[in-house]
Protein backbone atom coordinates (compact mmCIF):
# COMPACT_ATOMS: atom_id res chain seq x y z
CA UNK A 1 0.00 0.00 0.00
CA UNK A 2 2.03 2.83 -0.99
CA UNK A 3 -0.84 5.76 -0.17
CA UNK A 4 -2.71 6.84 2.82
CA UNK A 5 -6.21 4.72 3.76
CA UNK A 6 -9.13 5.85 4.96
CA UNK A 7 -10.66 3.96 7.13
CA UNK A 8 -13.68 4.13 9.49
CA UNK A 9 -14.21 1.84 12.63
CA UNK A 10 -17.08 1.45 15.10
CA UNK A 11 -15.06 1.12 18.65
CA UNK A 12 -16.42 1.40 21.84
CA UNK A 13 -16.05 4.54 23.48
CA UNK A 14 -13.22 3.77 25.46
CA UNK A 15 -10.89 6.58 26.24
CA UNK A 16 -7.57 4.31 26.40
CA UNK A 17 -8.44 2.87 23.39
CA UNK A 18 -8.75 6.36 21.68
CA UNK A 19 -5.80 7.99 23.13
CA UNK A 20 -3.39 4.29 21.95
CA UNK A 21 -4.93 4.75 18.49
CA UNK A 22 -4.11 8.49 18.39
CA UNK A 23 -0.42 8.24 19.53
CA UNK A 24 0.44 5.97 16.56
CA UNK A 25 3.00 7.62 15.05
CA UNK A 26 1.82 9.35 11.57
CA UNK A 27 -2.20 8.16 11.88
CA UNK A 28 -4.50 10.63 11.87
CA UNK A 29 -7.74 9.99 14.07
CA UNK A 30 -10.89 11.70 13.90
CA UNK A 31 -13.27 11.12 16.17
CA UNK A 32 -16.81 11.55 14.92
CA UNK A 33 -19.54 12.83 17.46
CA UNK A 34 -23.08 11.10 16.00
CA UNK A 35 -26.36 10.94 17.26
CA UNK A 36 -27.37 8.29 15.73
CA UNK A 37 -25.21 4.74 14.49
CA UNK A 38 -27.97 1.96 14.23
CA UNK A 39 -29.14 3.50 17.94
CA UNK A 40 -26.12 1.70 19.67
CA UNK A 41 -24.73 4.37 21.94
CA UNK A 42 -21.46 2.18 23.23
CA UNK A 43 -20.17 2.44 19.47
CA UNK A 44 -18.51 5.45 18.33
CA UNK A 45 -17.46 6.03 14.66
CA UNK A 46 -13.58 7.10 14.08
CA UNK A 47 -12.32 8.01 11.00
CA UNK A 48 -8.22 7.04 11.01
CA UNK A 49 -6.42 7.66 7.71
CA UNK A 50 -3.68 4.34 7.67
CA UNK A 51 -0.22 3.11 5.58
CA UNK A 52 0.28 -0.73 5.88
CA UNK A 53 2.35 0.14 8.97
CA UNK A 54 -0.07 2.11 10.78
CA UNK A 55 -2.40 -1.02 10.32
CA UNK A 56 0.40 -3.14 11.82
CA UNK A 57 0.73 -1.08 14.70
CA UNK A 58 -3.77 -1.12 15.47
CA UNK A 59 -3.68 -4.57 14.90
CA UNK A 60 -0.88 -4.73 17.91
CA UNK A 61 -3.23 -2.18 20.22
CA UNK A 62 -6.52 -4.51 19.25
CA UNK A 63 -5.15 -8.01 20.67
CA UNK A 64 -5.75 -6.55 23.92
CA UNK A 65 -9.07 -5.32 23.27
CA UNK A 66 -9.55 -8.48 21.05
CA UNK A 67 -8.77 -10.58 23.80
CA UNK A 68 -10.68 -9.08 26.42
CA UNK A 69 -14.04 -10.49 24.35
CA UNK A 70 -14.58 -6.82 22.48
CA UNK A 71 -15.03 -6.40 18.88
CA UNK A 72 -14.92 -4.05 16.41
CA UNK A 73 -16.89 -3.06 13.07
CA UNK A 74 -14.77 -2.11 10.33
CA UNK A 75 -17.09 0.17 8.02
CA UNK A 76 -16.45 -0.37 4.30
CA UNK A 77 -19.13 1.13 1.57
CA UNK A 78 -22.19 0.67 3.64
CA UNK A 79 -21.13 -2.35 5.29
CA UNK A 80 -20.26 -3.12 8.91
CA UNK A 81 -17.85 -6.30 9.09
CA UNK A 82 -17.60 -7.85 12.65
CA UNK A 83 -14.04 -8.39 13.78
CA UNK A 84 -13.61 -10.73 16.62
CA UNK A 85 -9.84 -11.35 16.48
CA UNK A 86 -6.55 -10.08 15.28
CA UNK A 87 -6.57 -12.54 12.01
CA UNK A 88 -10.04 -11.42 11.09
CA UNK A 89 -8.59 -7.53 11.43
CA UNK A 90 -5.78 -8.48 9.09
CA UNK A 91 -7.69 -10.60 6.92
CA UNK A 92 -10.13 -8.25 6.21
CA UNK A 93 -7.77 -5.38 5.84
CA UNK A 94 -5.61 -7.16 3.44
CA UNK A 95 -8.71 -7.54 1.27
CA UNK A 96 -9.55 -4.14 1.59
CA UNK A 97 -5.52 -2.84 0.80
CA UNK A 98 -6.08 -4.78 -2.50
CA UNK A 99 -9.16 -3.04 -3.51
CA UNK A 100 -7.33 0.29 -2.81
CA UNK A 101 -4.74 -0.38 -4.79
CA UNK A 102 -6.81 -1.27 -7.35
CA UNK A 103 -8.72 1.34 -7.16
CA UNK B 1 -15.13 21.24 7.13
CA UNK B 2 -10.77 21.50 6.53
CA UNK B 3 -9.94 18.06 5.87
CA UNK B 4 -12.21 15.06 3.93
CA UNK B 5 -12.89 13.56 7.50
CA UNK B 6 -16.61 14.34 6.47
CA UNK B 7 -16.36 12.74 2.95
CA UNK B 8 -14.89 9.76 4.16
CA UNK B 9 -16.36 8.95 6.71
CA UNK B 10 -20.00 9.45 4.42
CA UNK B 11 -18.05 6.88 1.64
CA UNK B 12 -17.67 4.36 4.08
CA UNK B 13 -20.80 4.43 5.83
CA UNK B 14 -23.42 5.80 3.20
CA UNK B 15 -22.50 3.15 0.35
CA UNK B 16 -23.77 2.92 -2.00
CA UNK B 17 -25.64 5.90 -3.33
CA UNK B 18 -26.94 7.85 -6.09
CA UNK B 19 -26.26 10.91 -6.96
CA UNK B 20 -29.93 12.87 -7.77
CA UNK B 21 -30.81 16.09 -8.68
CA UNK B 22 -34.13 15.57 -9.14
CA UNK B 23 -35.76 16.90 -5.63
CA UNK B 24 -33.02 19.44 -4.91
CA UNK B 25 -35.21 21.93 -4.93
CA UNK B 26 -38.31 20.39 -2.62
CA UNK B 27 -35.67 19.20 -0.29
CA UNK B 28 -34.23 22.70 -0.37
CA UNK B 29 -37.67 24.42 0.66
CA UNK B 30 -37.98 22.02 3.54
CA UNK B 31 -34.87 22.35 5.09
CA UNK B 32 -34.70 25.56 4.60
CA UNK B 33 -37.72 25.98 6.78
CA UNK B 34 -36.35 23.79 9.82
CA UNK B 35 -32.92 25.31 9.44
CA UNK B 36 -34.77 28.88 10.06
CA UNK B 37 -36.24 27.73 13.28
CA UNK B 38 -33.36 25.82 14.81
CA UNK B 39 -31.31 28.83 14.05
CA UNK B 40 -33.61 31.52 15.96
CA UNK B 41 -34.91 28.89 18.59
CA UNK B 42 -31.34 27.44 19.41
CA UNK B 43 -28.36 29.01 17.85
CA UNK B 44 -27.28 26.75 15.78
CA UNK B 45 -26.49 26.50 12.25
CA UNK B 46 -25.89 22.72 10.74
CA UNK B 47 -25.31 22.32 6.82
CA UNK B 48 -27.25 19.71 5.90
CA UNK B 49 -26.25 16.97 3.26
CA UNK B 50 -28.36 15.00 1.28
CA UNK B 51 -27.85 11.22 0.12
CA UNK B 52 -29.50 8.67 -0.93
CA UNK B 53 -28.34 5.39 0.16
CA UNK B 54 -29.10 2.02 1.70
CA UNK B 55 -28.03 3.30 5.37
CA UNK B 56 -31.70 5.07 5.20
CA UNK B 57 -30.93 7.08 8.10
CA UNK B 58 -30.73 10.83 9.70
CA UNK B 59 -27.56 11.66 11.55
CA UNK B 60 -26.32 14.77 13.25
CA UNK B 61 -22.79 14.40 13.66
CA UNK B 62 -19.78 16.90 15.10
CA UNK B 63 -16.24 16.22 14.01
CA UNK B 64 -14.77 19.05 15.59
CA UNK B 65 -16.96 22.42 16.11
CA UNK B 66 -18.93 21.61 12.65
CA UNK B 67 -22.08 19.95 12.74
CA UNK B 68 -23.82 18.04 9.72
CA UNK B 69 -27.10 16.69 9.61
CA UNK B 70 -26.76 13.69 6.92
CA UNK B 71 -30.07 12.73 5.98
CA UNK B 72 -31.02 9.82 3.82
CA UNK B 73 -33.55 10.79 0.88
CA UNK B 74 -34.04 6.62 0.80
CA UNK B 75 -35.54 6.99 4.16
CA UNK B 76 -38.36 9.35 3.28
CA UNK B 77 -38.93 7.06 -0.03
CA UNK B 78 -39.12 4.34 1.99
CA UNK B 79 -42.14 6.62 4.47
CA UNK B 80 -43.54 7.59 1.37
CA UNK B 81 -44.51 3.48 -0.24
CA UNK B 82 -45.10 2.27 3.43
CA UNK B 83 -47.61 4.56 4.04
CA UNK B 84 -49.25 4.29 0.51
CA UNK B 85 -49.10 0.62 1.03
CA UNK B 86 -50.57 1.05 4.76
CA UNK B 87 -53.57 3.62 3.36
CA UNK B 88 -54.55 2.02 0.28
CA UNK B 89 -56.20 -1.47 0.64
CA UNK B 90 -55.36 -2.14 -2.93
CA UNK B 91 -52.07 -1.84 -1.98
CA UNK B 92 -51.37 -4.37 1.01
CA UNK B 93 -50.51 -6.93 -0.96
CA UNK B 94 -47.12 -5.18 -2.15
CA UNK B 95 -46.07 -5.41 1.78
CA UNK B 96 -44.63 -9.46 1.83
CA UNK B 97 -42.25 -7.77 -1.09
CA UNK B 98 -41.21 -4.54 0.74
CA UNK B 99 -40.56 -6.60 3.94
CA UNK B 100 -38.45 -9.06 2.34
CA UNK B 101 -36.88 -6.07 0.69
CA UNK B 102 -36.05 -4.20 3.85
CA UNK B 103 -34.85 -6.92 5.84
CA UNK B 104 -32.24 -7.91 3.19
CA UNK B 105 -30.84 -4.85 3.25
CA UNK B 106 -30.77 -4.85 6.71
CA UNK B 107 -28.57 -8.27 6.67
CA UNK B 108 -26.58 -6.48 3.73
CA UNK B 109 -25.78 -3.48 6.51
CA UNK B 110 -24.89 -6.11 8.97
CA UNK B 111 -22.21 -7.72 6.96
CA UNK B 112 -24.79 -10.94 7.49
CA UNK B 113 -24.78 -12.01 3.64
CA UNK B 114 -25.44 -15.74 4.58
CA UNK B 115 -28.96 -14.02 6.21
CA UNK B 116 -29.29 -11.78 3.42
CA UNK B 117 -29.38 -14.47 0.60
CA UNK B 118 -32.61 -16.05 0.74
CA UNK B 119 -34.46 -13.16 1.56
CA UNK B 120 -32.78 -11.02 -1.02
CA UNK B 121 -33.38 -13.81 -3.43
CA UNK B 122 -37.09 -13.81 -2.76
CA UNK B 123 -36.96 -10.00 -2.81
CA UNK B 124 -35.88 -10.08 -6.09
CA UNK B 125 -38.83 -12.20 -7.16
CA UNK B 126 -41.01 -9.15 -5.77
CA UNK B 127 -39.14 -6.12 -6.79
CA UNK B 128 -42.00 -5.58 -9.92
CA UNK B 129 -44.60 -5.52 -7.23
CA UNK B 130 -42.52 -3.19 -4.84
CA UNK B 131 -41.81 -0.46 -6.87
CA UNK B 132 -44.86 -0.39 -9.67
CA UNK B 133 -44.52 2.95 -11.16
CA UNK B 134 -42.69 6.36 -10.38
CA UNK B 135 -44.22 7.64 -7.96
CA UNK B 136 -43.04 4.89 -5.54
CA UNK B 137 -39.49 4.74 -6.45
CA UNK B 138 -38.41 8.58 -6.15
CA UNK B 139 -42.17 10.29 -6.09
CA UNK B 140 -41.04 13.55 -8.25
CA UNK B 141 -44.28 13.55 -9.18
CA UNK B 142 -46.02 14.18 -5.83
CA UNK B 143 -42.92 16.16 -4.97
CA UNK B 144 -43.72 18.70 -7.87
CA UNK B 145 -47.11 18.42 -6.59
CA UNK B 146 -46.04 19.61 -3.02
CA UNK B 147 -43.31 22.32 -4.62
CA UNK B 148 -46.23 23.89 -6.90
CA UNK B 149 -48.13 24.48 -3.26
CA UNK B 150 -45.18 26.04 -1.42
CA UNK B 151 -44.64 28.15 -4.27
CA UNK B 152 -47.88 29.16 -5.68
CA UNK B 153 -50.37 29.28 -2.97
CA UNK B 154 -50.75 31.21 0.36
CA UNK B 155 -50.69 29.07 3.20
CA UNK B 156 -53.87 29.98 4.04
CA UNK B 157 -55.16 28.37 0.28
CA UNK B 158 -53.30 25.43 1.48
CA UNK B 159 -56.37 23.49 3.17
CA UNK B 160 -56.53 19.47 2.60
CA UNK B 161 -59.05 17.68 4.15
CA UNK B 162 -57.59 15.12 6.25
CA UNK B 163 -58.18 11.66 4.49
CA UNK B 164 -55.56 9.10 3.30
CA UNK B 165 -55.26 10.65 -0.02
CA UNK B 166 -52.79 13.02 0.13
CA UNK B 167 -49.85 10.70 1.27
CA UNK B 168 -47.25 13.05 -0.12
CA UNK B 169 -48.33 15.50 2.68
CA UNK B 170 -47.90 12.76 5.40
CA UNK B 171 -44.16 12.07 3.79
CA UNK B 172 -43.15 15.74 3.83
CA UNK B 173 -44.36 15.71 7.63
CA UNK B 174 -42.59 12.87 8.64
CA UNK B 175 -38.89 13.98 6.85
CA UNK B 176 -39.01 16.74 8.51
CA UNK B 177 -40.21 14.87 12.33
CA UNK B 178 -37.49 12.85 11.96
CA UNK B 179 -34.90 15.01 11.11
CA UNK B 180 -36.19 17.19 13.93
CA UNK B 181 -35.88 14.37 16.02
CA UNK B 182 -32.41 13.70 15.21
CA UNK B 183 -31.71 17.62 16.15
CA UNK B 184 -33.31 17.54 19.70
CA UNK B 185 -31.31 14.58 20.22
CA UNK B 186 -28.10 16.71 19.37
CA UNK B 187 -29.49 19.68 21.55
CA UNK B 188 -30.07 16.88 24.54
CA UNK B 189 -26.51 15.88 24.11
CA UNK B 190 -25.00 18.82 24.21
CA UNK B 191 -26.70 20.44 26.79
CA UNK B 192 -28.31 22.91 24.89
CA UNK B 193 -32.17 22.73 26.07
CA UNK B 194 -30.91 21.85 29.81
CA UNK B 195 -34.48 24.55 30.68
CA UNK B 196 -36.72 22.64 28.40
CA UNK B 197 -35.62 19.27 29.69
CA UNK B 198 -36.10 20.40 32.95
CA UNK B 199 -39.53 22.41 32.59
CA UNK B 200 -40.55 18.78 30.30
CA UNK B 201 -39.07 15.76 32.94
CA UNK B 202 -42.10 15.50 35.08
CA UNK B 203 -44.61 15.41 32.70
CA UNK B 204 -42.77 12.68 30.14
CA UNK B 205 -42.22 10.95 33.01
CA UNK B 206 -46.02 10.65 33.67
CA UNK B 207 -46.64 9.52 29.89
CA UNK B 208 -43.95 6.59 30.69
CA UNK B 209 -45.91 5.68 34.04
CA UNK B 210 -49.13 6.24 32.60
CA UNK B 211 -51.55 3.25 30.94
CA UNK B 212 -51.08 1.65 27.96
CA UNK B 213 -52.65 4.13 25.28
CA UNK B 214 -55.26 2.43 23.13
CA UNK B 215 -52.98 3.06 20.20
CA UNK B 216 -50.44 0.74 22.05
CA UNK B 217 -53.04 -1.89 22.69
CA UNK B 218 -54.11 -1.97 19.08
CA UNK B 219 -50.47 -2.06 17.86
CA UNK B 220 -49.04 -4.75 19.84
CA UNK B 221 -52.22 -6.91 20.89
CA UNK B 222 -52.57 -8.24 24.43
CA UNK B 223 -50.44 -10.82 24.70
CA UNK B 224 -47.30 -8.90 22.96
CA UNK B 225 -48.66 -5.89 25.85
CA UNK B 226 -48.49 -8.35 28.73
CA UNK B 227 -44.99 -9.83 27.75
CA UNK B 228 -43.59 -5.97 27.76
CA UNK B 229 -43.76 -4.75 31.39
CA UNK B 230 -40.37 -4.43 32.12
CA UNK B 231 -37.44 -2.79 30.86
CA UNK B 232 -34.75 -4.56 28.58
CA UNK B 233 -31.56 -4.16 29.88
CA UNK B 234 -30.62 -2.47 26.59
CA UNK B 235 -33.25 -0.02 26.55
CA UNK B 236 -33.74 1.51 30.47
CA UNK B 237 -35.84 3.97 31.56
CA UNK B 238 -33.41 6.97 30.99
CA UNK B 239 -33.34 6.07 27.26
CA UNK B 240 -37.17 6.18 26.94
CA UNK B 241 -37.37 9.55 29.25
CA UNK B 242 -34.42 11.15 26.43
CA UNK B 243 -36.71 9.37 23.69
CA UNK B 244 -40.10 10.73 24.86
CA UNK B 245 -38.20 14.30 25.71
CA UNK B 246 -36.78 14.46 22.02
CA UNK B 247 -40.58 13.56 20.64
CA UNK B 248 -42.06 16.43 22.83
CA UNK B 249 -39.47 19.09 21.67
CA UNK B 250 -39.43 17.97 18.07
CA UNK B 251 -43.24 17.16 17.80
CA UNK B 252 -43.49 21.02 19.11
CA UNK B 253 -41.34 22.33 16.30
CA UNK B 254 -43.28 20.14 13.58
CA UNK B 255 -45.94 22.37 14.65
CA UNK B 256 -44.45 25.56 14.67
CA UNK B 257 -42.64 24.92 11.55
CA UNK B 258 -45.57 24.15 9.92
CA UNK B 259 -49.23 24.98 11.66
CA UNK B 260 -49.59 27.59 8.29
CA UNK B 261 -49.38 24.83 5.80
CA UNK B 262 -51.18 21.61 7.40
CA UNK B 263 -53.53 21.59 9.98
CA UNK B 264 -52.96 19.84 12.90
CA UNK B 265 -55.20 16.72 12.07
CA UNK B 266 -52.69 16.22 9.17
CA UNK B 267 -49.65 16.55 11.38
CA UNK B 268 -50.74 14.30 13.91
CA UNK B 269 -51.77 11.52 11.49
CA UNK B 270 -48.39 12.35 9.85
CA UNK B 271 -46.37 11.95 12.90
CA UNK B 272 -48.37 8.71 14.40
CA UNK B 273 -47.03 7.55 11.12
CA UNK B 274 -43.78 8.43 11.16
CA UNK B 275 -43.25 6.97 14.51
CA UNK B 276 -45.08 3.59 13.46
CA UNK B 277 -42.88 3.57 10.47
CA UNK B 278 -39.83 4.20 12.41
CA UNK B 279 -40.65 1.75 15.30
CA UNK B 280 -41.08 -1.02 12.78
CA UNK B 281 -38.11 -0.15 10.31
CA UNK B 282 -35.74 -0.16 13.80
CA UNK B 283 -37.76 -3.65 14.40
CA UNK B 284 -36.32 -4.92 11.33
CA UNK B 285 -32.70 -3.95 11.89
CA UNK B 286 -32.95 -5.25 15.34
CA UNK B 287 -33.87 -8.52 13.67
CA UNK B 288 -31.17 -8.33 11.49
CA UNK B 289 -28.31 -7.51 14.33
CA UNK B 290 -29.29 -9.75 17.03
CA UNK B 291 -32.47 -12.18 15.94
CA UNK B 292 -33.37 -11.84 19.53
CA UNK B 293 -36.79 -10.79 18.69
CA UNK B 294 -38.74 -10.21 21.40
CA UNK B 295 -36.21 -8.60 23.74
CA UNK B 296 -36.80 -6.25 20.87
CA UNK B 297 -39.87 -5.86 20.56
CA UNK B 298 -40.27 -5.20 24.16
CA UNK B 299 -38.36 -2.16 23.72
CA UNK B 300 -40.43 -0.64 20.73
CA UNK B 301 -43.38 -1.21 22.53
CA UNK B 302 -42.43 1.31 25.25
CA UNK B 303 -41.47 4.01 22.47
CA UNK B 304 -44.57 3.09 20.53
CA UNK B 305 -46.42 3.65 24.12
CA UNK B 306 -45.08 7.15 24.80
CA UNK B 307 -45.92 8.76 21.45
CA UNK B 308 -49.38 7.30 21.61
CA UNK B 309 -49.16 9.33 24.84
CA UNK B 310 -47.70 12.63 23.64
CA UNK B 311 -50.06 12.61 20.38
CA UNK B 312 -53.09 12.10 23.25
CA UNK B 313 -52.12 14.88 25.17
CA UNK B 314 -50.42 17.33 22.45
CA UNK B 315 -52.75 16.85 19.91
CA UNK B 316 -56.38 14.94 20.47
CA UNK B 317 -56.57 17.48 23.76
CA UNK B 318 -60.04 16.24 25.04
CA UNK B 319 -61.85 15.21 22.35
CA UNK B 320 -62.34 12.03 22.74
CA UNK B 321 -64.65 11.50 20.08
CA UNK B 322 -62.46 13.34 17.50
CA UNK B 323 -62.86 12.01 14.31
CA UNK B 324 -59.32 11.55 14.66
CA UNK B 325 -59.26 8.35 16.75
CA UNK B 326 -60.95 6.58 14.66
CA UNK B 327 -58.32 7.52 11.91
CA UNK B 328 -55.81 6.35 14.81
CA UNK B 329 -57.07 3.38 15.52
CA UNK B 330 -58.18 2.42 11.49
CA UNK B 331 -54.29 2.78 10.67
CA UNK B 332 -52.94 1.06 13.28
CA UNK B 333 -54.74 -1.89 13.10
CA UNK B 334 -54.25 -1.80 9.91
CA UNK B 335 -50.24 -1.35 10.86
CA UNK B 336 -50.26 -4.57 12.83
CA UNK B 337 -52.29 -6.40 9.82
CA UNK B 338 -49.94 -5.30 6.92
CA UNK B 339 -45.99 -5.19 7.92
CA UNK B 340 -45.91 -6.70 11.91
CA UNK B 341 -47.43 -9.90 10.51
CA UNK B 342 -45.89 -9.71 7.08
CA UNK B 343 -42.30 -9.32 8.71
CA UNK B 344 -42.97 -12.29 11.01
CA UNK B 345 -43.73 -14.26 7.85
CA UNK B 346 -40.78 -13.36 5.77
CA UNK B 347 -38.59 -14.01 9.30
CA UNK B 348 -40.04 -17.60 9.17
CA UNK B 349 -38.50 -17.89 5.53
CA UNK B 350 -35.24 -19.00 7.08
CA UNK B 351 -36.56 -21.84 7.94
CA UNK B 352 -37.29 -22.74 4.57
CA UNK B 353 -34.89 -25.23 4.17
CA UNK B 354 -35.22 -26.02 0.50
CA UNK B 355 -35.27 -22.16 -0.12
CA UNK B 356 -31.54 -21.86 1.33
CA UNK B 357 -30.27 -24.85 -0.09
CA UNK B 358 -31.44 -23.54 -3.95
CA UNK B 359 -30.04 -20.16 -3.07
CA UNK B 360 -26.72 -22.07 -1.72
CA UNK B 361 -26.45 -23.83 -4.75
CA UNK B 362 -26.61 -20.47 -6.96
CA UNK B 363 -24.92 -18.33 -4.84
CA UNK B 364 -23.08 -19.91 -2.49
CA UNK B 365 -19.90 -20.29 -3.48
CA UNK B 366 -19.78 -16.14 -4.00
CA UNK B 367 -21.28 -15.57 -0.84
CA UNK B 368 -19.01 -17.46 1.23
CA UNK B 369 -15.86 -16.56 -0.46
CA UNK B 370 -15.94 -12.71 0.07
CA UNK B 371 -17.56 -9.93 0.95
CA UNK B 372 -17.37 -7.57 -2.01
CA UNK B 373 -18.79 -10.41 -4.25
CA UNK B 374 -21.67 -11.27 -1.53
CA UNK B 375 -22.25 -7.60 -1.22
CA UNK B 376 -22.57 -7.03 -5.27
CA UNK B 377 -24.97 -9.91 -5.47
CA UNK B 378 -27.11 -8.65 -2.96
CA UNK B 379 -27.13 -5.25 -4.09
CA UNK B 380 -27.99 -6.61 -7.36
CA UNK B 381 -31.04 -9.11 -6.32
CA UNK B 382 -32.53 -5.76 -4.29
CA UNK B 383 -32.46 -3.68 -7.19
CA UNK B 384 -29.51 -1.57 -5.79
CA UNK B 385 -27.72 0.50 -8.83
CA UNK B 386 -24.60 1.61 -7.34
CA UNK B 387 -22.82 5.41 -8.39
CA UNK B 388 -19.12 6.49 -7.54
CA UNK B 389 -18.92 10.09 -6.24
CA UNK B 390 -18.16 12.69 -3.48
CA UNK B 391 -21.58 13.33 -2.14
CA UNK B 392 -19.85 15.97 -0.15
CA UNK B 393 -18.80 17.80 -3.57
CA UNK B 394 -22.09 19.33 -4.52
CA UNK B 395 -24.68 17.82 -2.83
CA UNK B 396 -24.92 19.62 0.37
CA UNK B 397 -28.41 21.24 -0.17
CA UNK B 398 -29.36 23.46 2.82
CA UNK B 399 -30.92 27.14 2.26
Amino acid sequence: MTTNFKLTLLIENDLELLNQIEQIDGSKLSLIESSHYDGDTTLIPIVITTTAIIIKQLALILVKYFDSKKQIKIVYKGMQITCNSVDEFDKIMTRLTQLDENE
Amino acid sequence: MSDNTLANYLSATRFPYIIDNSMDEYYSIIFSKIKDNISVNFGISPEIYNVYSLYRQCEIIKIGNDISIIYDRYLGETFHLMSKILMLPHENERAFGLCCKLLSEAYRRNGKFKEALPIACVAHDFIGEIYIDDNDKSFIITRKYLQKYFHNHSSSEIIFECNFADIHLVTVISESFAVLHEISHFLFKEKLIETYIKDHTEECEQIIDEDYSIFTYLLTGEDRLKSSTSFDSDFSRQNLLEETICDNLALELTISIFKNDFSSDQIAIAILLNSYHLIWLKHIDQLACNSEKKSAFSSLIKRANSIGKLLEKKLLKNEIDSHLIIQFSSIISQYNYVFFEKINSVFELHNDSKLTEKCDLIFGEYINKDFIDASIIIDSLIGWNTYKGDVTENKKNGA
